[in-house]
């Protein structure tokens, strides 16, 4: 709360929001309110401030009766905001998730937020990184691994080819291990400090060489809050990621990356209508983020997700046309819980797009009977296989 | 002779009996409030997490402790949790988190299998010569993480333990264990005796601004009850004879435990508040909703004496009633004519 609020008010939401009845009208405010963004802080408050971890989950398993189901957490360094410190500390927060890992081993694929500046240097962070990775446990006379992905999030601050994550790039395609980036426009977490994102927005590129020079803060609003969010999707475009990819994809080992939400609702649907009117913030602004993973994924291992963007139903047309496209076997499925709790319950915005996806045929290269296997089985499948997570029947 | 022939006296003891009747009401209602925001446990987690909190390994062996099976199912919700670890138990599962923690287990490996070297690696390995595995994760844990205030703790409660077993004869790890365990233990209870002290002051700086909030909205005006009871005498005779017909009832709310529920604490209050009632009424005290200053019975007076009556018996109401019905109880003890 702090990243969004001053200090004194986050602190007063918190003491408020202790009792449920505080909780309610906070979030009632804030959804009648704040818009789009209150909305999404009253989902977090409904569910962050009343669990633990073990009973997020527990709350999320609980909505799918199919006890099959896997789901892929994903963890967040968030010490570097702008804001204090995590409560728990970010090793706090990877113990509290292998702790549920063991308790979950075959549901619960948890997924490692790694994060320039999580230690000293590159080579620091890609030992940490493959330590968490091969403490193995063991559970139900089977071996795993506490993690089965890395997860980064760009806007937080960096930009994916930042020098001291090639290690962790290298060592990810070495063993396929697949890496989870949040890609929705102006969505998400974001960095706070205006200081830093104005000094970290021209560094070099270490795949091509070259200084990224294009990117200059934005400053074009009274609020520095609304600067720095704006500033950051510098970090966050795809086309950002393309001198990465193309370096693995040249060495004959893709890296596998999923962009999360697929740039969005919003640009999935300008996307589809075929819309190049409108101009966003980045380095290519006459390119909807939809259209710049699309164009990505001309590499191989470049996957997106339609997490969150699900909850927009007008979405859907859009997504059943990708999969029977030459994009096929490139989209997942996701939903976001819990940031989609305020939108729709987890429950239903499963339900009612399984519905859907189990009435459209599947591409007829899968074999398989239906969209659903094709987005919610085999894609997700090959996306997460790995050294570290072999494929199972 | 009694108190009532001593005018100064019997505004005295009027005065004090309302603030100490005034302090019951409002400690009664704080106690209702703390029981329903499960504040006492909130409080205890929020320092637990702040003293527990390992900034150069970047965990909160607190938070950790707090997800552990044996404190979790102590919690009855997620948002209220326990205020009530046994010491035992916080030394017995603080002592399993650290020791089975995946730092811990990966600063082991990387001990066996990498850097620093052979030789430093045997000269640990030395070190880690317990039978039972917790004890030398435990260990480990106290060597090899990144030093701080935590793991120094750790590190000095397990060579206490060590030390004072060394002469120990038979199994040597449940000794060390134990003595490990007592270490803990002996933290945790000091580190709750203060907890408790700081807690007092919270609670008496919250009924500063319980009391004075509800002075003002229900006009319990502390200068306006001293002139009422200089002018009237018979106020100060009701007060008085109250007080002497129920001094075992009072003195006995007064030092009533905290740990009842919301709904005991709801009934107290509905008790007093009757009761306070029916001698506001008796003593034609000016108090309630109908004396306040946004009435037409507040009399216009000076809104700025309004506020500083009001902040004294804020002050009255912080100093909790056990300190009132005390200081009757001593008048009472040298009480003229008393034997």
């Amino acid at each position: 709360m702090e990243l969004y609020l001053p200090k004194m008010a986050a602190s007063a939401v918190d003491i408020v929001t202790n009792t449920q009845v505080g909780s309610w009208l906070v979030r009632t405010a804030l959804m009648k309110l704040g818009g789009a963004g209150g909305k999404r802080y009253a989902s977090f408050l409904q569910i962050g401030k009343s669990s633990n971890q073990n009973n997020v989950f527990r709350h999320m398993i609980d909505s799918y009766e199919d006890t099959s189901m896997k789901m892929v957490a994903l963890t967040l360094y968030m010490e570097k905001l702008g804001a204090e410190a995590s409560m728990s500390g970010y090793e706090g927060q990877l113990e509290e998730i292998i702790t549920l890992k063991k308790r979950y081993p075959e549901r619960l694929l948890p997924f490692l937020c790694v994060d320039p500046r999580w230690k000293g240097n590159g080579i620091a962070l890609r030992n940490t990184v493959e330590r968490y990775f091969r403490e193995t446990f063991v559970a139900n006379n089977k071996e795993y691994s506490p993690f089965v992905g890395l997860k980064i999030y760009p806007s937080s601050g960096f930009y994916p080819f930042d020098e001291r994550l090639k290690p962790v790039m290298e060592w990810a395609a070495e063993h396929r291990v697949p890496i989870m980036t949040h890609c929705a426009y102006l969505g998400g977490i974001y960095c706070n400090d205006a200081d830093f994102v104005k000094a970290s927005l021209n560094p070099r590129d270490p795949y091509n060489n070259m200084y990224y020079k294009t990117p200059c803060y934005i400053s074009d609003h009274k609020k520095a809050r609304v600067n720095n969010l704006r500033s950051c999707s510098y970090f966050l475009e795809p086309c950002s990621y393309e001198s990465m990819i193309r370096y693995f994809a040249v060495q004959g080992k893709p890296l596998k990356i999923c962009f999360a939400h697929y740039g969005g609702d919003q640009h999935m649907l300008l996307e589809h209508k075929g819309d190049m009117s409108k101009a966003f913030y980045g380095t290519r602004p006459g390119h909807n983020w939809c259209r710049q993973i699309k164009d990505l994924m001309q590499y191989e291992g470049v996957y997106t997700d339609i997490s969150y963007s699900l909850s927009n139903k007008d979405t859907y047309d859009f997504i059943f046309e990708e999969l029977q496209s030459s994009r096929w076997d490139r989209l997942m499925f996701g939903t976001d819980f819990f940031m989609t709790e305020r939108e729709q319950a987890e429950r239903l915005l499963y339900s009612e797009f399984k519905s859907s996806a189990l009435a459209r045929p599947a591409a007829p290269q899968t074999g398989l009977a239906n969209a659903w296997e094709q987005i919610a089985q085999r894609n997700t499948a090959a996306f997460l296989e790995s050294d570290f997570y072999p494929k199972t029947d | 002779m009694n108190f009532e022939t001593i005018p100064i006296v019997a505004i005295a003891l009027s005065i004090v009996i309302s603030w100490s009747l005034y302090a019951l009401f409002c400690s009664f209602l704080h106690e209702a409030i703390v029981q329903i925001k499960a504040e006492r446990g909130r409080y205890m987690k929020k320092y637990l997490f702040k003293q527990l909190y390992d900034q150069p390994n970047g965990v909160n062996w607190a938070s950790m402790l707090y997800m552990h099976g044996t404190v979790d199912l102590l919690t009855r919700k997620a948002n209220k949790p326990t205020s009530d670890i046994n010491p035992r138990i916080f030394a017995e599962t603080l002592i399993e988190v650290v020791a089975r923690a995946q730092i811990t287990q990966m600063a082991r490996h990387q001990m066996m299998q990498e850097e620093p070297g052979p030789k430093v690696r045997m000269q640990l390995s030395g070190q880690l010569n317990y039978e039972h595995e917790l004890l030398n994760d435990f260990k480990a844990a106290t060597l090899l993480l990144q030093q701080s205030d935590v793991v120094n703790f750790f590190r000095q409660a397990m060579a206490s333990a060590e030390l004072i077993t060394a002469d120990v004869q038979g199994s040597r790890d449940s000794a060390v264990y134990r003595n490990l365990v007592q270490q803990v233990e002996q933290w945790y209870s000091e580190m709750m005796s203060r907890l408790s002290l700081w807690y007092r002051k919270k609670t008496k700086r919250n009924l500063f601004f319980l009391g004075s909030l509800l002075a003002f909205i229900l006009n319990v005006d502390s200068i306006q009850l001293l002139e009422h009871f200089t002018k009237d005498p018979a106020a100060r005779r009701v007060m008085i004879q109250y007080y002497e017909a129920n001094t075992a009832q009072l003195h006995r709310l007064s030092a009533m435990a905290s740990t009842d529920s919301t709904q005991v604490y709801a009934q107290r209050i509905k008790l007093l508040k009757s009761e306070m009632d029916s001698l506001a009424a008796a003593a034609q005290l000016p108090v309630g909703f109908r004396y306040n200053v946004f009435s037409a019975k507040s009399d216009n007076r000076n809104i700025l004496m309004v506020l500083l009556g009001c902040l004294f018996s804020g002050f009255a109401a912080s100093a909790g009633a056990p300190f009132w019905f005390d200081l009757l109880k001593k008048a009472y003890s040298v009480k003229p004519g008393k034997n």
